[in-house]
């Protein structure tokens, strides 16, 4: 039969209380931070995986970012596109009314002041600002990309890519509206025109009170229109695209918050069912130690 | 026929041994709670007309059990140091804002900002700085390593001196065991000295015992080297060994002078689970998070060099260039100069469209999901996975075997203190018998004065 001594028993006492009190604490720190694994040891491939999650999610975010800022760059190129048809809408009206033989020489100096005024409107256009950045310029991205005088300042038939960013896993989208596409004429695209220079022509022939050169402008401010109106659809389409990438972000974003709170987080009533027992078995093993140092001959 | 004398002198080695007895019984009832008491038990042997005597005090002892008892003490300091490192390591690794992962995480997001409007200078300068934490967490990280390998190695050199006190203490025990006279209470202390030395010496370092005829321990160190025989105790030395980085090279001298290498072969008691700590588990860390950091800074720089800055200038590094793996986290640094001159970032793919351009920087947010890391196995955050995975991997570990460990060892000690220790019930009972004897004896004395008056009264 073994033998039992009091220094043993009172030994196990003491590590069964110790036990119990380290169980407590941790059912305690699980209650306390509301988390399951707040430690790589807690449960290592949990953490693990954990880890990953929180990588895609927080690439989530900044595909959101990256979408929102797109979206709102998008929009100013989209309404500056938007204004320039109008611009143009109104310079075919003029020269319509203007190509017509009833009108006057003084009536024609008049068309022209307006489509003068419409050209600069244009060039403002041109030179559209999203923050400090001009929209429509491919190269310096800081430098007017129209100029009145001299044109455009980059040479338009090498640079017309619009900016990507990335707003999805692998998933890049144009966060811009090309102005080489929109309102220049470039030898690799036949047929294309530069919409400022279209509005200095009629104005010329306004002012040169030209009746037969303004009927000939009608077709010339007509395809720069469409010209215009092409790159808005694309940038729409672009638009398009991104508000599917900033919705697929949002709910990547809900899904991987929602994995990884299932794998790390602690479930509320489980933490306090897992404490309430921690604190019984705490109380029961300080009671049994109590019971179980008690009797012996010295009682006798 | 036994005289009234002979019966008085009976009566008398009766009190006397029994005094003696309870002598003994007194003793382990004081000493129920101290530390490394084996019980003492009186063997009596009876005296041929003369009554009774004390033949021994035997000492309980089981050298099976404690010989379980030494190991599972070498076992559990070995794996409670390991258990002690590791958790501290692990706090550095905790997932948070602050950990190495989420600091990639949003190097990369503010990339992703930063395409949207490259020239801008507070998403550069954000970018660089982003950046700059990526490497301070490397660096923090690395740092943390180096700290907890220097706390185990200065602690090695407090438990080496404390190795050779008690190796020293033992060999005096040992001297003073051979010059007691056996089965004797002095010899007794002795013995319970030693013991307390043994199980001291064995949280520290796996030793095993080997007793000698005439009393002595042997004791060997993990590996068989001798620590003490007899009454000479060997020491071992704690000296920093270059090819150690640094750290303590452990030697075991003997009495001769001659010096034994045995850091390697020392793997049992806290000592060795410190040296195993810090050149085996810690090292292998370190070497994983250099390597992690390696191959950031040099896939980044391979992307970054091909780009330009708003300035139109090429072939700069983001961070600066690693000359080797080794200590490359604790020397990652973004490139010089790149801080004070945010436009050196290099966002663009061509020099012409150095402000506005963002080729380069789409490059550089696409080595999220390049095999760059672990050997161009994995991507940057599946390494940073798996080294948190490893990390709580041998943190766990370590705890689980600790606990394992001090379980055998309570459950040692337990078996132990059956077969050694006091047990009060028992001493209560052998009180009473012997001052049942004792009464009994006084007994024998009263009588033969009643015998003595009756003769003298004739």
């Amino acid at each position: 039969m073994m033998r039992v001594t009091q220094s043993r028993q009172s030994g196990l006492a003491l590590l069964a209380v110790a036990s119990a009190r380290a169980r407590l604490q941790q059912a305690q720190q699980v209650a306390m931070s509301g988390e399951r694994v707040s430690k790589p040891s807690d449960d290592p491939a949990a953490a693990a995986r954990g880890r990953l999650l929180g990588e895609l999610q927080a690439r989530a975010d900044s595909h959101l970012t990256t979408s929102q800022y797109g979206r709102s760059r998008l929009e100013t190129a989209e309404q500056a596109l938007a204004e320039s048809g109008n611009v143009l809408v109104r310079a075919r009206q003029l020269a319509i009314q203007m190509a017509n033989g009833t009108m006057s020489g003084a009536e024609r100096q008049a068309a022209a002041a307006e489509v003068a005024q419409l050209q600069r409107a244009m060039v403002d256009l041109v030179n559209t600002q999203h923050g400090d950045e001009y929209v429509f310029a491919h190269v310096d991205t800081r430098t007017r990309p129209y100029d009145p005088g001299a044109g455009f300042s980059y040479d338009v038939d090498a640079y017309s890519a619009i900016r990507e960013a990335e707003v999805g896993p692998n998933q890049r989208v144009a966060i811009g509206a090309s102005g080489s596409h929109a309102f220049a004429q470039r030898g690799a695209a036949p047929g294309s025109i530069d919409v400022v220079a279209v509005l200095a022509q009629l104005q010329a022939n306004l002012s040169a009170n030209d009746a037969v050169a303004i009927q000939a402008d009608i077709d010339t401010v007509t395809t720069a229109f469409e010209q215009v109106l092409a790159e808005r659809t694309r940038t729409g389409v672009r638009m398009e695209e991104l508000d599917r990438a900033n919705s697929a972000a949002t709910q990547a974003r809900a899904v991987y918050t929602g994995l990884r709170s299932d794998l790390i987080d602690a479930d509320a009533a489980e933490a306090f069912s897992r404490l309430t027992l921690a604190e019984n078995t705490m109380k029961a093993a300080v009671t049994v130690a109590a019971r179980v140092l008690g009797p012996s001959l010295l009682d006798t | 026929m036994t005289t009234l004398g002979g019966l008085l002198q009976i009566g008398r080695s009766s009190l006397a041994t029994h005094q003696a007895a309870i002598g003994v019984i007194s003793g382990n009832t004081a000493n129920a709670d101290t530390v490394g008491f084996a019980r003492r038990e009186v063997s009596m042997r009876s005296l041929p007309g003369a009554g009774v005597g004390i033949a021994a005090v035997m000492r309980r002892s089981s050298s099976f059990v404690e010989q379980r008892v030494l190991l599972s003490s070498a076992r559990f300091g070995a794996h409670d140091a390991k258990a002690a490192g590791m958790s501290a390591i692990e706090a550095g690794f905790v997932e948070s804002d602050s950990g190495i992962g989420a600091r990639i995480d949003a190097m990369f997001a503010s990339m992703r900002t930063l395409s949207t409007n490259p020239a801008d200078l507070q998403l550069r300068t954000d970018v660089i700085a982003r950046a700059r934490s990526v490497t301070q967490a490397f660096s923090n990280g690395a740092a943390a390593i180096v700290r907890e390998q220097a706390s185990a190695d200065a602690a090695i050199g407090v438990e080496v001196a404390r190795v050779n006190q008690l190796t020293a203490a033992i060999a005096r025990v040992n001297e003073q065991v051979v010059g007691a006279a056996p089965n004797t209470l002095a010899a007794a202390e002795h013995l319970d000295e030693r013991e307390r030395l043994l199980h001291e010496l064995a949280g520290l370092v796996e030793i095993s015992t080997i007793p000698a005829a005439d009393g002595s321990m042997t004791v060997l160190l993990q590996g068989g080297a001798a620590l003490v025989q007899s009454a000479t105790a060997a020491t071992l030395r704690a000296t920093p060994d270059p090819a150690l980085d640094g750290h303590r090279r452990i030697d075991l001298v003997d009495a001769s002078g001659a010096a034994l290498d045995v850091t390697g072969s020392l793997r049992g008691g806290s000592i060795g689970g410190r040296i195993e700590l810090r050149d085996d588990i810690l090292a292998g860390f370190a070497d994983d998070l250099d390597a992690l950091a390696f191959e950031l800074a040099t896939a980044f720089n391979g992307v970054h060099s091909g780009g330009f800055g708003t300035d139109g200038v090429g072939g700069r590094n983001l961070f600066a260039p690693p000359g080797a793996v080794a200590d490359a986290a604790a020397n990652f640094s973004v490139a010089a100069g790149m801080t004070d001159n945010p436009g050196w970032l290099a966002a663009a793919g061509d020099a012409a469209t150095a402000v506005g351009g963002n080729d380069t920087l789409l490059a550089l947010i696409a080595l999220t999901d390049a095999p760059i890391a672990g050997g161009g196995t994995t991507t940057p955050g599946g390494a940073v996975a798996s080294l948190i995975a490893e990390i709580g991997r041998t943190s766990r570990a370590e705890n689980d075997a600790a606990l394992a460990a001090g379980t055998q060892l309570e459950q040692n000690h337990a078996l132990f203190q059956s077969e050694t220790g006091v047990s009060i019930d028992e001493e209560l009972i052998d009180l009473v018998r012997f001052e049942r004897a004792y009464q009994a004896g006084a007994r024998i004395i009263q009588t033969v004065e009643k015998l003595y008056d009756a003769v003298l009264s004739l």
